[in-house]
């Protein structure tokens, strides 16, 4: 090829309500964001609009990532594929029956996730391999033929093709799946259990091929609308999607395994956070291994770990009810925003969210039509949002409106003087929020003093320190521009494939050579993946992973391995990692291999943050001063404005800090500084 | 950072609240993850939770919704025992699975570790577990025991560790009486590690806020969850309502069924439940102590007043119970108490059953009996090591006033055991595992259906189960029909066919298939009132047979059996109807 001219990278996250976009030109450095509605009727509307006001020269785009909710939208809304499924017979219900956990264990009238397949279109083959891999019975293949027929007649779209210990060996869903999809033509796309999670545990198999024959159809759609529409606009380069995994894929990758796309939404951030923890800026200031996410919306938290550089990853997750083994960025998500409702249950019980005003009516200080009061009302009250409307935002906050509320519905039930209510309402909710972060935590028996906190989404800033103060975190760190994190970090994600095996044995009768072996081959499948990616061999770099346990055991702890390892060193690697996590081991037991995993990751050239020039102004003089309330009084709070404050920022709290469309609040007790590439960093000054 | 200060305690109660149910979310990860045994790590059969120094739960994470009030039963037996709170000492921890003081048999070990904070005992955390074997004349129980010294090992109120440190000799008496002892201590230490979890975090919750503050806190989250239970029940129509049905035997007795009957007496905004009329004491482990019983009834309390709530001790404040002395729900020593749920379960369902003319919008159809539970000891296929299968199978769950019951569901956060982890670890091979048709119970509201289970043997196994509500099948409510009832068909590999419900050391040899097939939900209102056409969906996805759409439904299909003939079905209908009418 000849030397490309291109160098934009662009990022573009698509969420309910709007649609991100960060243009980066690698060869300037030059950064541009933008926002617009999203539309949800047809969500590339939003993307081309996007793209036109920033007048991205699409010719000139090297890099193209986006980030959909495609995928879990029609899950969530019931809108996929008819979709049959092929399973031994006497399994046809697996789906079904599931693991049958009742789930709100008081609640009469519970009702699980309803499959996704009815039970007409189950469809059953006489044919078995067992738990060791000996076949019990063949796989006839007129039976299989004659199978084709009844599922085109049952007017299925899609087809998955999950069988019974197929994890152990696959040949017979291999072959069924091959028949199948002769028969039934390229118009019926055939989805099988090994290919697309090849690990034990039937129901959970089941459900992960259904779910990706579930969203193929609309994805593929969706996929060629995208690709054909940007082409059209010029754009040369392939169209990445961003993965569940934290790593990205192209769309003709996605256009087979859409499942690997589902629960990508909250993990752009997450990639951000991972690229800030790894970056050696010189300064010191805050290169920082540990990252907690804090991602705090209107009506959601989500928070997600960088532990040691990496990005904190599940091989299972959970799709709107229905279990996928799909390596999935960890992400504790609770009901917490500026939209929670607050309200007094019975006579004295303060109750904040998981209810939100939303966006209609959205809190009261809005003025229209919300009643009850809600964070962000609290925030208002209490002087930590500007009555004016934040910076670049031209609604008008109404305090009155806001405190009569919280007066009437909090404080006077309780007791309270309305300042008191209003942090009352954020006290409750940034404790909520410190809780979540701690469960992500301490399921991996990590403690949070030992990260810092990277704080985005349109109210992260906000409410990061004083979360922070709930758990003991020391440092938060708030980019510019953090109501757009997401999609930045979308810019700094691989390219990634993550693969799988279930195989049991004892680590101590373990052949180094047949480990070797099993790793080498997972590895050539990542390698050719990446190649159809475009990736070159000598950007792709592998992790290796087993699931290990005590023999006797159900759980699994993921380890990471070298490539090589030793089979005698699993026992102390495992105890080690087992120790940590649960502060006890058991030298004595023996350990167990389950399953064996590699990522294939294809680095991508990371774009520079934007670096800060030395001459940027101090900043040291505020824009206004108004009276904010922390720690049960108020403090008289100079406002400044973020692009005001300079490299050699070094503020002390209180402080309030504006940026477009985004608040950072610094309570008394945090330093404020800003670093080399323009992030604001806090720093708690006394001890929790 | 300084404490908080009175004024603020409707504040910080919310957030001691949400902290609260956190710190036994953790004990809970802990315990389930670093357990060896696959009736705690599959099937969270288990309970951790935090009570204050009176043993009244503040918090409580459970696998298991049967214990949801029971632990406190477990603290205060010890304390009894051991001379109350001014014996213990800083890090002694205790454990207990006395059958008549709590818990349902000895196989439920309750750990419990005292909180100290200032020098006295402010709280106490506990975790209580299933453990596999305990030792006792079969492995992993027996249905015909007759007696609980043939049930196992009895552990009341013993100290396993003084001042932190563990006494060795608990620990080689629990290994010399199970058939499992690494499994079993396995169990124990990931107890206690849960229960230190819980006493290190309460004591910086406590940090916090302060002792003072926070005793204010708790005392308010009480109140607030007696005001909302309150609140509940003065929704109910006062009035007295009874119902009763029957355990279909001990397993031992097996022509005798066993009464439980129950009065329920709303008043204003108490409740009381009367189980006078029950029978006495059985022969065989259907035995159940008067504390888990009490226990059971909070949860039947509890999912008709404040199902969506986190619960406290307040919650269950407006209730009260009498049990009969010495019935069958007030076990003495040494009445056998192995399957002590068996009677319970039925009782949480009669609760219903009772109340249904009173709250009819606010009851469930009876369920599949909650008592699917096996055994099957044998050898691993792997290694030759003795191995034990136990697996509880869920069933289908009564029909809702407004929906049809759930297929295929157990009770609480427990799990199935998968099919291909079961034929790897076990020498089995499963031939079926789906639901079963036409076992739901008809209603304009349909009952959930059971499901049927064949495991085929490639090895000899022993065989302990404990089903019943076989006699006594899942009422429907308000012209519902019956749920089909529980039961076990083994077919030899000669083709003999055996059906029972209790067994104990039954023998099953390679060849043999044993099918666990469980019950359905009952129906709810007329099945003479359902959509013909939900009917038609029912039989196209076989829920229902064409036959039984046409007895129970009066649907009659077209002849391709894809849609309603609605003549057919108009007139069979309203024939019926005019003849009941008459």
């Amino acid at each position: 090829m000849d030397r490309d001219t291109s160098t934009l990278r662009v990022a573009i996250d698509i969420g309910g309500t709007f649609t991100d976009f960060v243009v980066l030109d690698a060869q300037t450095g030059a950064l541009r964001v933008g926002k617009v509605l999203s539309t949800p009727h047809d969500s590339v509307e939003a993307v081309i609009t996007g793209l036109e006001r920033l007048d991205v020269d699409l010719d000139r785009v090297r890099f193209f990532v986006h980030g959909t909710t495609v995928g879990l939208n029609a899950i969530v809304q019931g809108r996929g594929a008819e979709v049959a499924l092929v399973t031994t017979k006497g399994f046809r219900d697996a789906l079904e029956i599931g693991l049958m956990e009742k789930k709100e264990m008081y609640d009469l009238f519970y009702q699980r996730p309803q499959p996704l397949v009815p039970r007409r279109r189950r469809f059953e083959l006489d044919e078995r391999i067992d738990g060791f891999g000996r076949e019990l019975r063949p796989v006839d293949p007129d039976e299989v033929r004659r199978l084709a027929q009844e599922i085109r007649d049952s007017g299925a779209e899609a087809v998955a093709v999950a069988t019974l210990n197929a994890y152990v060996d696959p040949a017979h869903e291999a072959m069924i799946g091959r028949i199948l999809q002769q028969e039934l033509g390229d118009d019926v796309l055939v989805s099988v259990s090994h290919e697309i999670a090849n690990e034990w545990r039937e129901y959970e198999r089941t459900s992960t091929t259904v779910l990706n024959a579930y969203v193929l159809p609309l994805f593929q759609r969706y996929l060629s609308v995208v690709r054909e529409r940007l082409a059209a606009r010029g754009l040369r380069h392939e169209v990445n999607i961003m993965k569940s995994s934290g790593g990205i894929m192209s769309a003709a990758a996605a256009a087979v395994r859409p499942i690997h796309s589902l629960l990508s939404g909250p993990v752009g951030g997450a990639v951000g956070a991972q690229a800030l923890s790894r970056r050696d800026d010189g300064s010191g200031t805050h290169r920082l291994r540990n990252l907690v996410t804090a991602d705090m919306g209107g009506t959601s938290f989500d928070a997600a770990l960088i532990v040691d550089g990496a990005i904190e990853i599940d091989s299972r997750a959970d799709a709107h009810g229905h279990p996928m083994l799909v390596p999935t960025v960890r992400v504790n998500a609770i009901g917490a925003g500026g939209g929670s409702i607050a309200r007094v249950e019975g006579s004295t019980g303060l109750r904040v969210g998981p209810e939100s005003a939303g966006a209609a009516p959205g809190p009261v200080c809005y003025g229209q039509g919300g009643v009850e009061p809600t964070v962000t009302d609290a925030n208002l009250v209490l002087g930590r949002l500007d009555p004016a409307g934040v910076l670049g935002d031209a609604i008008a906050l109404d305090v009155e409106a806001a405190t009569r509320a919280i007066e009437e519905r909090i404080a006077r039930p309780l007791g309270l003087t309305v300042p008191e209510a209003a942090e009352g309402i954020l006290r409750v909710i940034n404790t909520k929020m410190a809780l979540a972060i701690r469960e992500l935590t301490v399921a991996q028996g990590l403690d949070p003093a030992d990260f810092a906190m990277v704080a985005y989404g349109g109210a992260g800033p906000m409410h990061a320190a004083e979360i922070c103060d709930e758990i003991g975190i020391a440092t938060v760190i708030v980019p510019p521009a953090p109501g757009m994190f997401s999609a930045w970090g979308m810019l700094a994600a691989d390219v990634r494939h993550d693969l799988a095996r279930t195989s049991i044995a004892r680590a101590d009768d373990l052949d180094p050579a047949v480990l070797a072996a099993a790793f080498a081959q997972l590895r050539d499948e990542g390698r050719a993946a990446l190649r159809e990616q475009q990736v070159l061999d000598e950007e792709t770099s592998f992790v290796h992973a087993l699931d290990l346990r005590y023999v006797g055991q159900e759980h699994t702890l993921a380890v990471t391995v070298a490539g090589d390892v030793d089979p005698a060193e699993l026992k102390p690697l495992f105890d080690a990692a087992y120790q940590r996590k649960y502060g006890h081991h058991a030298a004595e037991s023996p350990v167990e291999m389950v399953s064996f995993r590699v990522a294939a990751i294809g680095s991508v050239t990371k774009p520079a943050p934007p670096e800060l020039s030395d001459g940027a102004p101090a900043g040291a003089t505020a824009l206004a001063q108004r009276p904010v309330r922390f720690d049960g009084r108020f403090h008289d709070t100079p406002v400044h404005r973020r692009r005001d404050l300079g490299r050699d920022t070094a503020l002390r709290g209180p402080l309030i800090i504006d940026d477009d469309g985004s608040t950072t609040i610094v309570p008394p007790w945090f330093d404020v500084s800003v670093d080399a590439t323009a992030n604001l960093v806090l720093t708690a000054n006394r001890g929790s | 950072m300084a404490t908080d200060s009175h004024r603020q305690v409707p504040i910080v109660a919310e957030i001691v609240r949400n902290a609260l149910v956190s710190v036994t979310n953790e004990m809970k990860i802990d315990l389930m993850r670093s357990s060896y045994n696959p009736i705690i790590y599959e099937m969270l059969d288990f309970s951790v939770g935090l009570f204050n120094e009176h043993a009244e739960t503040l918090a409580q994470a459970a696998g298991l919704p049967q214990f949801l009030c029971d632990m406190p039963n477990a603290i205060r037996s010890i304390l009894d025992d051991v001379g109350g709170v001014a014996a213990m000492s800083e890090g002694d921890v205790y454990l207990t699975n006395d059958p008549y003081t709590s818990s349902f048999h000895l196989n439920d070990v309750t750990v419990v570790q005292p909180v100290f904070y200032d020098g006295q005992v402010i709280a106490f955390a506990g975790a209580r577990a299933h453990w596999h074997d305990m030792g006792g004349k079969s492995a992993g129980g027996s249905s015909d025991a007759t007696n609980v010294y043939q049930e196992g090992l009895f552990l009341r109120s013993i100290k396993l560790s003084s001042a932190g440190v563990v006494d060795e000799n608990v620990i080689r008496i629990i290994q010399g009486n199970s058939r499992l002892p690494d499994s079993v201590i396995g169990d124990l230490n990931a107890q206690v590690g849960s229960c230190h979890t819980g006493v290190a975090r309460l004591r910086s919750l406590i940090d916090r806020h302060g002792l003072d503050v926070f005793r204010r806190c708790v005392d308010l989250l009480i109140a607030q969850g007696e005001e909302q239970a309150r609140a509940a029940v003065r929704e109910m129509p006062d009035g007295e309502y009874h119902a009763e049905g029957f355990v279909d035997n001990d397993g031992v007795d097996l022509d005798r069924p066993l009464r439980v009957a129950v009065t329920v007496r709303v008043r204003g905004d108490e409740i009381e439940f009367d189980l006078t009329g029950t029978d006495g004491p059985c022969r065989g482990p259907l035995n159940a102590n008067r504390h888990i019983t009490h226990s059971e009834l909070s949860l039947a309390f509890k999912t008709l007043t404040t199902p969506n709530e986190p619960a406290n001790a307040g919650h269950f404040r407006p209730m009260s119970v009498i049990v009969p002395e010495g019935c069958l729900l007030d076990a003495q020593r040494p009445s056998p108490t192995l399957w002590a749920f068996v009677p319970l379960e039925l009782l949480i369902d009669l609760v219903r059953k009772a109340l249904a003319p009173a709250i009819p919008q606010r009851v469930t159809a009876a369920d599949y009996g909650r008592c699917a539970v096996m055994h099957m000891a044998g050898r691993s296929p792997r290694d030759g090591s003795f191995i034990i299968i136990a697996d509880t199978e869920g069933g289908g769950w009564g029909a809702k006033p407004f929906a049809d019951g759930e297929n295929a569901l157990l009770f609480g956060d427990i799990r199935v055991i998968p099919a291909e982890v079961l034929e790897h670890k076990y020498p089995v091979v499963l031939e079926r595992f789906q639901l079963r048709a036409d076992s739901g119970g008809a209603g304009q509201f349909r009952g959930g259906l059971g499901i049927v289970k064949d495991y085929r043997c490639t090895d000899e196994l022993e065989l302990l189960s404990g089903y019943d509500r076989h006699d006594c099948p899942p009422w429907g409510l308000f012209g519902g029909g019956e749920g089909a009832p529980n039961t076990i068909v083994v077919t030899r590999a000669d083709g003999d066919v055996d059906e029972f419900r209790k067994a104990t050391e039954y023998g099953l040899r390679a060849g043999d298939v044993v099918s666990f097939r469980t019950g359905g939900g009952g129906g709810y209102g007329d099945p003479l009132a359902r959509d013909p056409e939900r009917v038609l969906a029912d039989v196209v996805d076989g829920y229902v047979s064409a036959a039984t759409a046409e007895e129970a439904y009066g649907v009659v299909l077209t002849e391709d059996g894809r849609g309603v003939d609605a003549d057919q079905t108009q007139r069979g209908r309203a024939r019926r109807t005019s003849a009941t009418a008459g």
